[in-house]
């Protein structure tokens, strides 16, 4: 019975704030990284991914999280100030301990073991609370299961970073299942469990296949397996990737609702997720293309939905503190500013694309500078947002 | 035969659609036709909300002993929308296109996220604690 009173406990703002506003930073410094690296012609791939993977979605998911679970899961993590804090704490001296690590060698083994600390203990966290609830819809299920691959793939990591120092044996696969398990096992896997709830209801689209949402966890388990031993036998990892997106594009074409800046980012996610699976296999040889699309997807579907998430919990939080003026989600981010963030978005990833394409160094200066224009837009955005509920909160 | 969850689930989707019929229309400005279907939209939303407040709630409280619970949160919910719903017809009154897209959005969101807390929560608890087909047989009469 304890789990109805759940909906008292939505999550404080600050939680949620908190980790989407680091989420923000760790993006502007990337994308800063990016120009560096830029400038300076060779590309240091190691820190920057795990400043994309690690500071950008890392701490967008686990805020997301933080909010869905009484949400969509009706499971509530109690108390959860204490607990967000400490998991906030391990991770960032993680992310940032491995960023310099990285680079000077010296903290890599503390950064590592420090974010793994993080993700063991949110993800435990978590998924206690998770297990303690019946899940009726597809969504809490794929949050288990993406939880779970996030435990290995972090594993798999710190045992890499080991390695690196000849603590443990070097294993040659560790790094291709760590990146396999971890983009489409714990990031792919937990953007569609998303989907499968807010498509049809925010977009009021036809819902997806019950049996396809249901069992996608369990496919993906079965093609993470399978894909370990890379080539044809990740075919069908791909297929499932490329099944949900092609359902996901289709509802959006043919959903009920208008036009809202949001959609633009989810369509192209969508893009890019099947650009990405296609190229999943030829790993080996499209290494860069296939990290930067995937890149592309994960990020334009935490920005689209963030730009979601951020405006409704100041206006329903305001509204449900009774404050003397609760602004209306198109008040707290403005859906020109969304708009235009998209358009410098999309310049980012066409410039790029176009420089790998023409193999040009200014190109990648010139695509790094609108990125770093465009992921200081978006902190802007979310943060003056965030700002507007604490100013009219007092 | 109808548990609560599906019966109510599937209110909750008949609403999205009048609601995405009202907003194409207000989004051509076909002011008279939306009118018309806000009157739709409001009516099927408020039914919805009496159903719940004057026959499940209540039910669910005296069966359970939780008053203060689920039930009264879902409760406040339905009172911000109410009031959201009124500044929409302000909106629509005053063909205030901007305006009414703006409140609608909102709208739409905290509907959203407060059906999934239904659907997930909710409901499955009343069809565990309730006589479900009594109970969707008295809604229905509504």
């Amino acid at each position: 019975m304890s789990q109805g009173l759940s909906l008292l406990q939505a999550p404080p703002f600050i939680i949620v704030f908190g980790f989407f506003l680091t989420a923000c930073l760790f993006g502007v410094f990337a994308s800063f990284f990016e120009l560096f690296l830029s400038i300076k012609g060779s590309f240091n791939l190691p820190p920057l991914v795990h400043l994309y993977t690690l500071g950008f979605a890392l701490f967008t998911m686990f805020g997301a999280l933080f909010q869905m679970l009484p949400v969509v899961a009706g499971a509530v993590i109690k108390n959860p100030k204490p607990k967000a804090f400490l998991s906030y704490i391990l991770l960032l001296l993680g992310s940032t301990l491995m960023f310099v690590g990285f680079l000077k060698r010296d903290y890599l083994i503390l950064g590592a073991i420090f974010a793994y600390l993080g993700i063991v203990y949110t993800s435990l966290l978590m998924l206690w609370h998770l297990f303690k609830v019946k899940a009726y819809i597809p969504t809490p299920m794929g949050f288990r299961y993406a939880l779970g691959f996030l435990l290995l793939g972090a594993s798999i990591g710190l045992y890499q970073v080991l390695s690196y120092f000849d603590l443990v044996p070097f294993w040659e696969r560790a790094i291709y299942v760590h990146l396999t398990l971890l983009l489409f096992g714990w990031i792919g896997l937990l953007v569609a469990s998303v989907s499968f709830q807010v498509v049809e209801m925010f977009f009021v689209a036809e819902p997806y296949n019950k049996s396809f949402s249901m069992n996608f966890p369990l496919m993906v388990l079965f093609g993470l397996v399978l894909s370990y031993f890379g080539g044809f036998f990740s075919v069908p990892l791909v297929i499932l990737f490329l099944s949900y997106s092609y359902m996901t594009i289709r509802r959006l074409i043919k959903r009920k609702r208008g036009m809202e800046p949001s959609i633009l980012f989810w369509y192209m996610s969508q893009t890019f997720l099947i650009i990405s699976s296609l190229l999943y296999p030829f790993i080996h040889t499209y290494f860069l293309p296939f990290l930067f699309s995937f890149l592309v997807f994960f990020s334009s579907i935490i920005m689209g939905m963030m730009y979601r998430i951020i405006p409704f919990l100041v206006w329903f939080h305001l509204s449900n503190m009774l404050a003397k003026r609760v602004p209306l989600m198109s008040e707290v981010i403005p859906y020109e500013s969304i708009r235009l963030n998209f358009y410098m978005h999309l310049l980012w990833v066409a410039c790029i694309v176009l420089s790998f394409l023409l193999n040009q160094k200014a190109g990648f200066i010139i695509s790094s500078v609108v990125h770093v224009a465009s992921s200081l837009f978006f902190l802007y955005n979310v943060y003056t947002g965030g700002r507007l509920y604490f100013e009219l909160k007092s | 035969m109808h548990s609560i969850r599906d019966y109510l689930t599937e209110e909750h989707r008949r609403g999205d659609s009048l609601y995405a019929k009202l907003e194409e229309l207000v989004r051509s400005e076909r002011w008279k036709e939306a009118e018309e279907a806000f009157k739709a939209f409001e009516e099927d939303v408020l039914t919805h909300f009496k159903k719940e407040e004057d026959i499940l709630f209540p039910e669910f409280e005296r069966t359970t002993g939780i008053t203060m619970g689920p039930t009264q949160v879902m409760r406040v919910e339905h009172a911000q929308a109410r009031e959201l719903l009124e500044r929409m017809r302000s909106a629509l009154e005053g063909r205030d296109k901007k305006n009414f897209l703006a409140v609608a959005d909102t709208l739409m969101i905290l509907l959203q996220q407060h059906n999934m807390k239904e659907e997930q929560i909710l409901y499955p608890m009343c069809d565990q604690y309730l006589d479900s087909l009594e109970l969707v047989n008295r809604m229905d009469s509504l």
